[in-house]
């Protein structure tokens, strides 16, 4: 006998503008994830990657667009808050609290205690317990606010920049977390700088630049508009970048 | 809460503060305790002299002086750091999101910061405990009264702290705004004193300090308790108004919609006299007699007085008689002409200082500030008899502490509160950093 799996919810971002004083950050940005996959935000520097992450969650407003999950739009940031949790991009720690403090808030704040161990083993969280958080290197306070973030149980949870901060070996753990955390039926929303790491975890990309979106789907199919179909992501990211600058 | 909580007592400054706040408390303390005793020697010799031995106003005001000064100055560090420090760190969205609403995040953070103003009360409230048990007489309820007015001041400086960290982006900018607000309250009182300022003289009925002293003397003072209940209301709904997630120009509507609704809240809450004398043998007031008299009377009363803003006998006049006149009576209407008036000083000659009596249609005029004077006029043009002026004397309550009490005293006031303020913040913030 077979059970039928629950249905994944899908989050829709149709047209999203974001403006500031006469300047577009975001321009028309289109966009598709689904509960159980990692969809990665990439583009230089300055194409709009936090704005548009934090339009998505609701810290930001946007000028036009909407967001929906399951086509229901989420006008309210309350309705955003039920769907998200987010970690944004060089965001501290309270040196105030200690690291068990800070799991239990999120536990807390998540429903109950966390029944995430496997994750929690993937990002080495119990060692860290015990310490107070002023002490933490910049890759154990990373692992941390990721966990903290996992935490939260939410149906998608939108990661700014999660892997700046980790050595070869952290990583690998940060991303199977993140691929366990996915796998656990959580979409996952993730901005990330290094192609390679985007590479790595990636179910869908998009690819933003000057605040619109260039190109969007499974790898595979980026790698089909940018005519190169063994090509590694940095090539086809210059090369649907060049593309783009050029028609601009 | 406990989150909030600890970001404030785990945190090195808010206990930094508490010390130094502890040390100007005690320092208030001292020194009115060294003029109270001083007095109280010389007044032992004279029951009349004894008589003026008034605790509230002799060392109770003064420390809780120490407090006020501690709250307007430091009070706006400790409160706007809960919200602001998470503005700074980039983790006031996300955790906003986590709980689901950011006025809720607003709200704990309001509490929190009260808290950690409360702080500041705790060496007043241990210094009064102290003083008891070295023999003064305080009366709780007046002294409860005193406090309950500086908690209001802590209301609406925390109110205006955590609306200053909701509208900026730092620490920094929080604080200084939270300090403007604080100082500008100071500004206008200071007005009275100082040329430069006088031209504030106009909003001191916006004066916190002004506020504030109907508790200092034992009375609840209703329209001075909305006054600053309005004033934190308003801070606390354009803090949730500055900390949402919405278009600038929205928000500015909402704030705009609040300050102009507090406003009326605020002038409506001028008009109300009404009060309750709380003080010990209710000495805040008007004989018995007379304040069944006044209010016996069936007509409307009213004084004009032709006093500057500047002139030291309106700032009697307003503390001592027309506060207890308003006490009996709150519906009484006052004015002071001269506050509306564009005539020069040496225009105003003939006619400064006239006080105008009215009850009903009849008036008399007088230049005497005196509080006998006055009712009595109000009873001449009624015209009914002067009640009996007799009043239960107040014993007063001279304290001259033994020298083993007054260094125990000062031991406490100096030493022990600044430095358990200063161990409790070692105790719970050592392990931020020990491995």
């Amino acid at each position: 006998m077979t059970t039928a799996s629950p249905a994944l919810s899908t989050l829709r971002v149709e047209g999203l503008s974001v403006r500031s004083s006469s300047l577009a950050l975001v321009r028309s940005v289109d966009l598709a994830a689904q509960q159980k996959e990692i969809t990665v935000v990439i583009g230089p520097n300055g194409a709009g990657k936090t704005t548009l992450l934090e339009a998505i969650v609701g810290l930001r407003q946007a000028s036009a667009g909407r967001v929906s999950v399951d086509g229901r739009t989420l006008d309210s940031f309350r309705q955003r808050a039920a769907q998200f949790a987010y970690l944004p991009d060089h965001s501290e720690l309270p040196l105030e609290l200690s690291v068990r403090a800070l799991v239990q808030h999120a536990e807390r704040l998540g429903g109950g205690v966390s029944d995430a161990a496997e994750i929690e083993e993937f990002l080495a969280v119990a060692q860290l317990l015990h310490k107070p958080v002023g002490v933490l290197s910049q890759g154990e306070r990373k692992r941390l606010q990721i966990f903290c973030a996992l935490l939260l149980r939410r149906p998608f949870v939108v990661l700014d920049e999660p892997f700046s901060a980790f050595d070869p070996l952290q990583l690998r753990g940060v991303l199977a977390a993140i691929r366990a955390t996915a796998d656990r039926g959580v979409g996952v929303i993730a901005s990330i700088h290094q192609l390679s790491d985007a590479e790595r975890i990636a179910d869908k990309l998009l690819l933003l630049a000057a605040g619109r979106a260039v190109a969007f789907g499974s790898f595979a199919q980026l790698r089909e508009t940018a005519g190169e179909a063994d090509a590694s992501l940095e090539q086809v990211f210059l090369t649907l970048l060049s593309r783009s600058s050029n028609a601009a | 809460m406990r989150r909030e909580l600890a970001l404030i007592f785990r945190s090195r400054v808010a206990w930094l503060v508490a010390a130094f706040a502890a040390l100007l408390v005690g320092h208030s303390f001292v020194l009115a305790l060294d003029v109270y005793a001083a007095t109280s020697r010389s007044a032992l010799s004279s029951v009349l002299q004894t008589r003026e031995m008034d605790p509230l106003l002799g060392l109770v005001r003064p420390t809780l002086g120490g407090v006020s000064f501690s709250l307007a100055l430091l009070g706006p560090i400790l409160a706007s750091r809960t919200l602001a420090i998470e503005k700074e760190r980039n983790t006031y969205g996300a955790l906003c999101l986590a709980h689901g609403s950011s006025n809720r995040v607003i709200l704990e953070k309001c509490v929190a910061s009260g808290l950690a103003c409360g702080l500041l009360f705790v060496p007043a409230v241990l210094l009064f405990l102290a003083i008891a048990a070295a023999g003064a007489h305080l009366d709780w309820v007046e002294t409860f009264v005193a406090v309950g007015g500086e908690l209001l001041h802590l209301v609406v400086i925390t109110g205006a702290s955590i609306a200053a960290a909701a509208w900026s982006r730092t620490l920094a900018q929080a604080v200084t705004f939270g300090l403007l607000l604080s100082v500008s309250a100071w500004a206008v009182d200071a007005a009275e004193g100082f040329a430069a300022l006088s031209w504030l003289g106009g909003a001191s009925s916006w004066s916190i300090e002004q506020r504030l002293q109907p508790f200092s003397r034992g009375v609840v003072s209703i329209g001075s308790l909305l006054w600053l209940l309005i004033a934190g209301m308003m801070f606390l709904g354009l803090a949730l108004v500055g900390g949402a997630f919405a278009t600038r120009g929205s928000k500015l509507a909402w704030a705009a919609g609040i300050a102009l609704l507090s406003l009326l809240g605020l002038i409506a809450s001028n008009r109300a006299r009404a009060g309750f004398d709380w003080s010990e043998q209710r000495r805040a007031s008007l004989p018995p007699a007379i304040v069944d008299g006044l209010r016996a009377l069936q007509l409307p009363i009213g004084l004009e007085l032709r006093l500057d803003r500047d002139d030291s006998r309106r700032r009697q006049l307003e503390t001592d008689a027309l506060a207890k006149l308003a006490l009996a009576r709150p519906d009484i209407s006052i004015v002071w002409p001269l506050d509306e008036s564009s005539q020069t000083l040496s225009g105003r000659d003939a006619d400064y200082g006239l006080i105008s009596v009215r009850a009903g249609s009849a008036r008399r005029i007088t230049r005497s500030t005196s509080r006998r004077e006055l009712v009595t006029l109000i009873f001449d043009a009624a015209p009914r008899p002067l009640p009996s002026w007799e009043q239960p004397p107040y014993s007063g309550f001279p304290f001259v502490p033994t020298d083993g009490a007054r260094r125990l005293l000062l031991t406490i006031a100096y030493l022990g509160l600044p430095l358990t303020m200063a161990a409790l913040g070692f105790a719970l913030t050592r392990r931020r950093t020990i491995r």
